[in-house]
């Protein structure tokens, strides 16, 4: 009785691991030491204090992230399906289970049509018939231009996602595109679980630090005073400018620097849920960056520097700031 | 074929969720992740403790998980299956850092710093407590924290947790118990700090399957 119990055996006592002797030893033990006595309560807290730490709820940008991810890989899987089928470019690595990827297709053909956020990106590289890479180039064109035109439009008229995603984001969408010009691909994003739209500039412009915030107020002046009426476009959106297919096609896997497919994901992650007013795919102190503007409280925004290398999964921020809200 | 619709019913079961993601329902899953996404979202950040880290781990998960649906078996509930590759993907992740050198410090602010002063802020995660309790936690072998995460933290029962992790609920009890012997000396001085939940505490357990040693007499209550 004189030899104290280990931790370690005390711990597994406590959870009625150990074999009936050592079990009524510790008893006998635990019954005349108070110093033991006195470890098997201190086990007890180590759990109360484990309790105590809270389970956080995830935060809104992290679901944002997933949904977005989710979203890309339902349209990755489509697609491949839809090569698979149309083309016979065969089976898709990684893909165990066509069946699935049929089906996702058909439900993105049937339910979706154009509206659905991933839908544009193309995974070239994984496919392997230069038939099927024209076919599948031109069917990306087809959909970036019917996306430029009637991007929101379709949207809108394409059941469950389209009902939800109502006036503003719309609206902004529709404005962004009109400033950027007609050669401009119609991107996606979720915003609040809606998806929105937004369309990417390339200004050439070189951004400074110390500049950040008035380059910025300047280039969302310009953007907005090329605006057609704002809000009514909503309700009956026109084509306006029909872009050319052959710089459309440009746009189809790349936007200056950065592919379309993370220029999506980067938007969507930065954006975490929030309306996106301006993205310019240009420079950051002489370096290749974006910048993307996020609408924030009352009015005002806040300004996110990226690199290259942002994507869905990174963000590889540079700098941020804020913009007062005066409009 | 736009006209069809399925008559919603508001709260499909997991399995069912699951069985529409692999017919092609381009929204189950989603639906699935919205709805476990804050318990997953804990096992996450807990066992990574770098909200970074969870998010990543927590989207190679569910990416994961979105491909493998198929082979779903219906052997345990879909809850346990999410749960099984979320913590999969963590415990890849930390044995990776774990192999690398430590950055030191506990990410606990980068709740905050995450969230860039737009997303929920965790109104808990500035706690001094929460933050030493994490710091020590980390110094445990990788499967001792899995196993106290679940149990301790975040009150699974063992039952449960075992087959999360996929080993016999005895390990899960002694992984546990090793563990918190460890964490003895190391928290010490948070219930000398006059913060010391009384033992009883211990008990908040209780409604899982993890019990205080049977007729020890160290129950005070």
């Amino acid at each position: 009785m004189t030899r104290h119990i280990r931790a370690e055996a005390l711990a597994r006592y406590r959870e009625g691991g150990l074999g009936s002797r050592k079990t009524a030893r510790i008893r006998a033990h635990l019954a005349g030491c108070p110093r033991c006595t006195a470890m098997d309560h201190e086990l007890a807290g180590v759990t109360a204090l484990l309790a105590s730490a809270p389970a956080p709820a995830m935060p809104d940008q992290v679901t944002t992230r997933i949904q977005a991810a989710l979203t890309a890989e339902a349209a990755r899987m489509a697609e491949a399906a839809q090569v698979t089928g149309a083309g016979g470019a065969g089976h898709q690595p990684g893909q165990p289970r066509p069946r699935q990827a049929a089906g996702a297709a058909r439900a993105r053909q049937s339910r979706h049509a154009a509206g659905r956020g991933g839908a544009r990106r193309r995974r070239l590289p994984e496919l392997r018939s230069p038939l099927a890479l024209r076919a599948l180039g031109t069917a990306a064109v087809a959909v970036v231009i019917a996306g430029s035109i009637y991007g929101f439009a379709q949207l809108a008229s394409s059941g469950q996602s389209g009902s939800t995603a109502s006036g503003s984001s719309g609206a902004a969408g529709l404005g962004e595109r009109a400033a950027a010009g007609p050669n401009s691909p119609v991107l996606h994003y979720r915003s609040g679980g809606r998806l929105a739209s937004f369309t990417p500039f390339s200004t050439g412009t070189n951004f400074q630090r110390r500049r950040l915030t008035s380059q910025v107020s300047s280039e969302l002046q310009n953007s907005r005073r090329s605006l057609p009426a704002s809000e009514k476009m909503n309700a009956s959106p026109r084509p306006h400018a029909a872009p050319a297919p052959a710089s459309a096609s440009l746009h189809g896997t790349s936007f200056g620097f950065m592919a379309v497919k993370d220029l999506q994901g980067c938007v969507t992650r930065i954006a975490a849920g929030g309306t996106v007013r301006l993205v310019d795919v240009a420079r950051y102190q002489g370096k290749r960056a974006t910048i993307i503007v996020v609408a924030g409280g009352a009015g005002g925004a806040r300004v996110f520097v990226v690199g290259p290398g942002c994507s869905g999964s990174r963000s590889d921020l540079i700098a941020q700031a804020s913009l007062p809200g005066a409009g | 074929m736009p006209g069809q619709r399925i008559a919603p019913d508001p709260q499909p079961p997991d399995a069912e969720l699951l069985r529409r993601h692999v017919r092609g329902d381009p929204d189950a899953f989603s639906q699935l992740f919205l709805r476990h996404k804050d318990r997953l979202w804990a096992v996450a950040v807990r066992t990574l403790a770098d909200p970074e880290d969870a998010a990543d781990a927590l989207q190679d998960a569910m990416i994961s998980a979105f491909r493998r649906a198929g082979s779903f078996r219906g052997d345990s509930a879909v809850t346990t299956w999410l749960h099984r590759i979320v913590v999969n993907a963590c415990l890849d992740r930390l044995r990776r850092k774990a192999a690398r050198p430590a950055t030191g410090g506990i990410d606990e602010r980068n709740l905050d710093k995450l969230a860039m002063g737009r997303a929920i802020p965790d109104p808990s995660s500035a706690s001094d407590t929460t933050i030493d309790v994490m710091a020590a936690l980390r110094t445990l072998p990788a499967d001792q924290q899995a196993a106290l995460v679940l149990v301790d933290m975040l009150g699974y029962p063992v039952a449960d947790a075992a087959e999360i992790l996929g080993i016999s609920p005895g390990t899960v009890k002694s992984r546990c118990a090793r563990g918190r012997a460890r964490l003895l000396p190391r928290l010490a001085h948070l219930r000398r700090a006059g913060g010391a939940p009384p033992p009883a505490a211990g008990n908040r357990s209780a409604a899982g399957n993890v019990s205080p040693a049977q007729g020890g007499g160290d129950d005070p209550s």
